[in-house]
């Protein structure tokens, strides 16, 4: 009898398992996943306590499956990180995939001054982005990298939802100092004012 | 009545759910069929070729030297680009012309792959665009279908996707999956004693490969990207 139960048990896991997974895998590529975030690059918007309490993300994917993004979204991005690790397997050197989170300064025909870049000023190449971290020295971004491919944005962060005293919307907003100057093809737009957190 | 109805409805839904979920894991880790359109892969893939490109590689870092693979555009990342990793990181690779007396290096930096296409000629590559960052890379091409007879409708939507039908291409990746969906269901059926109505169980299988195909017809082109206007002009001003 016992015996019987356990069939039935392991029948309907494995029934399940088949409807679930792909399930999840589905919606962790497609919707929305949850990020914690780690380091100090995006202070004071993201981890303001820095790393007794991160803040954790909801990182939208389905908002950018067209690629559209606008200046001032906090943006998370895949890169192969510089710092390669020895594969124990087959001795190789193995670069792993690191996934930034960093505001959109500047999009594609932009014209920006840089923060330490090898350029003093730059055109942001068609299908690419220009994005910084809020704490600009301690920033691993495209002052150091320079343009990013568009193809590369994973998700965006539009809601922090952990600790629960942080709980909100992420809005986008440009710092003023960091605006891009002008835009090649584009007419001026009037900003809205920033609202500082 | 109604009851039956809603039941069967809602069945439905769920059958379309699991199916679209099970084929967007496939496209996403296993493979794809994609068409290429473009001469700059001549000889190996002609213009309207039909490639099926496999993920497992990309997802493993196995891209190696040599391979031919489907990246995203680094100007259009709605377009997909298909050429030969010439170089990985830290290798040196030459970026004059062949005709040219003196030749220049460059060294492919760390995360990033060279491509070039195998008609050199005829080919917008790393040699315009610079290396190419490996995330990009979207899988390998590993097998090409041949005999492909040429029926396809262009339907242009405002992004610079190709809605294209081949028969034997896309009909090859229907019956393919026709046949592993009703193994899997009627397998599953009898083996855990579910009580399984012919009729029933068929029309859900058709039922869930109609919105399957939904996916697997979006097959993308991948060719020559033509970049807008300016893309390497960086305005430098000192």
């Amino acid at each position: 009898m016992a015996q019987k139960a356990g069939r039935r048990y392991v029948r309907a896991f494995v029934s399940g398992f088949f409807v679930a997974v792909p399930v999840t895998v589905t919606v962790l590529d497609r919707l929305a996943y949850v990020a914690r975030v780690d380091g100090a690059s995006m202070q004071p918007s993201l981890n303001p306590e820095g790393a007794s309490a991160p803040d954790v993300v909801l990182l939208n994917r389905w908002s950018v499956r067209n690629y559209q993004v606008q200046r001032g979204d906090i943006v998370s991005v895949v890169r192969l990180s510089e710092k390669p690790y020895l594969c124990l397997v087959s001795g190789s050197p193995k670069n792993p995939k690191q996934k930034i989170i960093k505001r959109v300064i500047a999009l594609e025909g932009d014209f920006i001054k840089t923060l330490g870049y090898k350029n003093r000023y730059l055109r942001v190449p068609d299908g690419h982005l220009w994005i910084e971290g809020d704490h600009h020295g301690h920033s691993f971004d495209s002052n150091t990298f320079g343009p990013v491919s568009l193809g590369l944005i994973h998700g965006k962060a539009s809601h922090i939802i952990w600790p629960p005293n942080r709980w909100q919307k992420i809005k986008p907003s440009v710092p003023p100092d960091r605006r891009p100057m002008l835009n090649w093809g584009e007419s001026t737009e009037d900003e809205d004012d920033d609202e500082e957190k | 009545m109604v009851y039956r109805v809603l039941g069967r409805a809602l069945g439905f839904v769920g059958f379309t759910v699991q199916y679209g979920c099970i084929a967007h894991c496939a496209f996403e880790y296993i493979g794809e069929f994609v068409v290429c359109s473009g001469p700059s892969m001549e000889p190996t893939i002609t213009n309207h070729n039909v490639v099926f490109s496999e993920r497992i590689s990309r997802h493993l870092y196995r891209i190696e030297k040599g391979d031919i693979v489907i990246a995203k555009s680094p100007f259009n990342p709605r377009m997909n680009v298909c050429k030969r990793v010439i170089g990985i990181e830290g290798d040196k690779v030459c970026t004059s012309e062949p005709s040219d007396t003196f030749k220049t290096h460059t060294f492919v930096p760390r995360g990033h792959v060279w491509l070039e296409g195998d008609n050199l000629s005829n080919s917008t590559d790393s040699r315009s665009y610079g290396p190419v960052p490996y995330a990009l890379i979207r899988g390998r091409v590993c097998l090409k279908v041949r005999k492909v007879r040429k029926f396809y409708i262009m339907y242009n939507l405002h992004y610079p996707y190709r809605f294209c039908a081949y028969w034997w291409g896309v009909g090859f990746c229907y019956l393919l999956l026709l046949f592993l969906f009703a193994v899997a269901l009627t397998g599953f059926r009898r083996l855990w004693g579910f009580e399984m109505v012919l009729t029933g169980s068929l029309f859900d299988c058709s039922c869930g490969l109609l919105i399957v195909s939904g996916f697997c017809a979006r097959v993308r082109t991948a060719g020559e990207s033509k970049p807008a206007l300016t893309e390497t002009d960086y305005f430098i001003i000192n």
